[in-house]
């Protein structure tokens, strides 16, 4: 059953990175590819993750090199892709867009700045994770 | 305060100091960060230090001067402290305050007696109130143009226009008659307002031939305060430092003592905590006046630590972290003979324009005695959006012969094409004459360059 090993290799894997104290783990194989990172509560890791999603957007930024609809953050900061209010995600990939749309928050300094979407469109990929530090330039979201 | 050192540094700076900084860093074990904007990503501070932070697009004021986003740099990658460097918020007593509130500790003075030193007519004052002689001058702001002429007519032409925040000889004009001063004062003002958001500016007394000379300083959290000796920065054009060495060929023992003792003196009563420069100007006559204090590691002070042995670096971030000096001043052994040249990308032939691109061939000068701080590296583009500054060449000899021969030897050692430099323009300095039999003021590049070389 497909299902159930997925259920257990992702109950492995957030054993691993728990026991190994890491914050991204994965595991692939025929059948599947599982990608599991956790979501910042320890400061402490931080360091290593922005370079590590830096030079990710960058590799990403040169397959995709046609004309996007790319959301870059203005700020550095931690982004937000859950609401506090609802508790919900702003948006999921797929979902359809308005310009105007709040998409995340980025967290600096305590203030909340809401990215809001200059396109109407449908969320095509979304670069980041939920509470993550994001810096000055960094790719967001690309809308189609 | 118990001495603890940091873990993670932030450092708000670029090109060759940001690089110095992370040296330092990893000498002592402690992880840096280094903020950086989005034309700076190619460079070696951004690939040495230990994480980078893109904190904005290439002008400064929205990068290396933008407060929040280096703030938040710091908040997300959890530093503990911040070392500006120098120029851009170095001394920007706001910034200082906005980490103090923040838990960050700023590696330099506290903001207070950087509102007092780093604003130089307030640092006048000051100096004057305490007994030490200072350069006759306006006792406070000047803010109409017809203040500065009653002003200037009072002490006597030529006069110099300073900007009150300012450093680095940007926002100074010098005026010899009434009828060159309204453009000057409005030229300087506006000048001032660009580079450091602050148009004030004051009006001292100019000293066509005199001598440039600095005393570093360190100072503790305990009231421990010493001096790592003076250096002459005479070799000026435009007030820009071309040159600087150390000990100055033109004190003698006991002015040389007695400057020092004056400029410890000086940091004793602002209560100056971390590393400091006392600047004064030595007229013929080696009477010296104080000009202002720099509360920030300085461009020229690499030819201190080769002259002393003693990194100043590493003593700003454990003073920072509450450590206490472990020597005394009669502990500082003055060895070396210690000149520095900076490496600017300006063409000399061609009135100092700056240039800007890639870099094709580059190669350090080695060998003993040599030291090169520098950022750039082989097809490095150098972009222009911000100072000239490429490197420095720091040699170090017994005495001053050693050292002179030396850089001769350095500067035929040194490659960098693709760009116009200084280097050749330094090559003259050393090989003049009067340089040589250490006879020089800061009018030597003036002179020089009026022989046509």
């Amino acid at each position: 059953m497909i299902n159930e090993k997925i259920k257990n290799t992702i109950r492995d894997l957030i054993w691993l990175a728990d026991e190994t104290k890491t914050n991204f783990v994965s595991y692939a194989d025929n059948e599947i590819k599982i990608r599991f990172r956790k979501a910042f509560q320890n400061k402490e890791i931080i360091i290593p993750e922005i370079k590590e999603t830096a030079e990710k957007t960058e590799k990403k930024e040169e397959v995709l090199s046609q004309p996007k609809k790319i959301i870059k953050s203005e700020r550095v900061g931690f982004i937000y892709l859950i609401s506090t209010k609802t508790k919900r995600y702003f948006v999921n990939e797929g979902a359809a867009i308005k310009e105007g749309d709040i998409l995340a928050v980025i967290n600096s300094m305590k203030i909340e700045y809401p990215i809001k979407s200059p396109y109407t469109g449908k969320i095509k990929r979304i670069f980041v994770d939920n509470a993550q530090p994001v810096e000055y330039g960094q790719t967001l979201f690309e809308i189609e | 305060m118990k001495e603890k050192l940091f873990e993670k540094i932030l450092i708000a700076n670029r090109g060759e100091i940001a690089l110095r900084i992370i040296r330092t860093c990893k000498d002592l074990g402690i992880k840096s960060i280094i903020v950086h904007s989005t034309a700076d990503t190619e460079s070696f501070p951004v690939k040495f230090a230990d994480s980078a932070i893109c904190i904005g697009p290439e002008k400064s004021m929205q990068s290396y001067l933008n407060i929040p986003a280096i703030i938040s740099a710091a908040e997300v990658s959890n530093a503990e402290a911040v070392h500006p460097g120098y120029g851009f918020l170095a001394e920007n007593s706001e910034f200082v305050e906005i980490c103090k509130q923040c838990n960050l500790v700023f590696i330099g003075p506290d903001s207070t007696v950087m509102n007092l030193m780093g604003n130089k007519s307030n640092a006048r004052d000051t100096v004057k109130k305490a007994g030490f002689p200072v350069i006759p001058g306006s006792d406070k702001v000047i803010e109409t143009i017809e203040e500065a002429k009653s002003f200037a007519k009072k002490i006597g032409y030529p006069i110099i226009i300073k900007a009150s925040a300012g450093g680095g000889g940007r926002g100074m004009r010098v005026v010899n008659n009434e009828t060159e001063l309204e453009v000057a004062f409005n030229s300087a003002k506006k000048e001032a307002m660009e580079a450091f958001k602050n148009d004030s500016i004051y009006i001292e007394k100019y000293f066509k031939y005199a001598h440039h000379i600095e005393v570093q300083i360190l100072a503790d959290k305990y009231k421990n305060v010493i001096h790592l000796g003076e250096r002459d920065c005479s070799i000026q054009r435009r007030h820009q430092k071309l040159l600087e060495e150390t000990p100055s060929p033109f004190l003698n023992d006991k002015v040389r003592n007695e400057i020092c003792e004056v400029a410890v003196g000086i940091a004793r009563a602002v209560n100056y905590e971390n590393a400091g420069t006392i600047e004064f100007l030595v007229d013929e006559k080696k009477n010296f006046y104080f000009m202002e204090m720099n509360t920030r590691i300085q461009v020229e002070h690499p030819i201190t630590e080769e002259r002393t042995g003693i990194d100043i670096v590493k003593w700003q971030i454990l003073i920072s972290a509450g450590y206490k000096l472990p020597f005394k001043q009669q502990d500082i052994k003055f060895i070396k003979h210690s000149i520095e040249c900076r490496i600017n990308a300006e063409d000399p032939d061609n009135n100092f324009m700056p240039n800007t691109g890639k870099i094709i061939n580059c190669h350090f000068p080695n060998g003993i005695g040599v030291r090169m701080d520098s950022y750039i590296y082989e097809h490095y583009d150098v972009p222009p959006y911000y100072d000239s500054l490429l490197g420095k060449l720091i040699v170090s000899g017994y005495n001053r012969r050693e050292a002179i021969s030396r850089l001769n030897r350095a500067l035929d050692e040194i490659i960098i094409t693709g760009l116009k430099t200084t280097i050749p323009f330094h090559k003259k300095i050393i090989n003049n004459i009067d340089f040589i039999d250490g006879n020089y003021t800061t009018n030597f590049i003036t002179k020089l360059l009026s022989k046509g070389v």
